[in-house]
């Protein structure tokens, strides 16, 4: 594993503090903090929770594939930092973390958006939602290619 | 005799209580065979078993092991382990 990548499947509560904390650099002017939670409303459906099921081994790989794309695109120096929550979450509960931190505003930017695009389009992860009327689905996504 | 563990995962996971709450199906076959014969038995057993199977899902669906998804020519010629990866929605 690179020292600048870190890479995780955590149950809840995610922490945002533990992402500043490892991409904070003296040399780097931009730092990017990106945080998805759990909203409250779906295609006209009361949410009040979700569960997210995760193939561990196949979303960890995705995440570093995805950290090392990054890093070759937008430069050596970058520091990043990845979690996903894997099971129940409530409303307002944190469900993934991206945190970029880079020289300057652009790269940081940049790869933070990449990698988000990335792991909606390619980790193996799964969002159940809970409505308020009781019943549960499987959200609808991105169907994986084969390579 | 090869036998090939599916673990189940996302919508998947509703089949389950057709299989003793288990989490993944196991399948056996005579001798090697390939990713696309792997659909082929897994889907005939899921019709037999779920009332509420879709085959719209599993066209949808990739097989996986912890390293790749796998590809439908792919040659499986010892026991496995594996997983049925649906649609996605992480993030």
């Amino acid at each position: 594993m690179h020292s600048n990548i870190y890479t995780a499947i955590q149950a809840p509560a995610l922490n945002i503090v533990s992402a500043y904390e490892f991409i904070a650099d003296p040399g780097h002017g931009g730092t990017s903090v990106f945080q998805g939670t759990v909203r409250n409303f779906n295609f006209g459906k009361e949410v009040i929770g979700v569960s997210y099921d995760v193939f561990e081994p196949l979303a960890i790989k995705n995440f570093t594939d995805l950290s090392f794309e990054a890093i070759e695109q937008w430069g050596e120096h970058l520091k990043i930092y990845i979690t996903h929550a894997s099971g129940r979450l409530n409303v307002n509960d944190i469900s993934i973390i991206i945190g970029v931190s880079a020289v300057h505003r652009d790269e940081a930017f940049k790869a933070s958006r990449f990698l988000i695009e990335g792991i909606k389009h390619q980790s193996p992860i799964w969002k159940q939602e809970h409505y308020v009327d009781g019943n549960s689905e499987w959200v609808q996504g991105h169907a994986l290619c084969q390579h | 005799m090869l036998s090939i563990k599916i673990h189940l995962f996302g919508a998947f996971r509703n089949f389950s209580k057709y299989f003793e709450n288990k989490d993944k199906i196991e399948l056996q076959f005579e001798s090697s065979c390939t990713v696309a014969e792997l659909r082929i038995a897994f889907e005939k057993v899921l019709q037999e078993h779920c009332p509420d199977f879709n085959a719209l899902l599993l066209k949808q669906s990739v097989f996986a092991n912890e390293n790749n998804i796998l590809s439908e020519a792919e040659i499986l010629e010892k026991s496995h382990e594996l997983v049925i990866l649906p649609p996605i929605s992480g993030g």
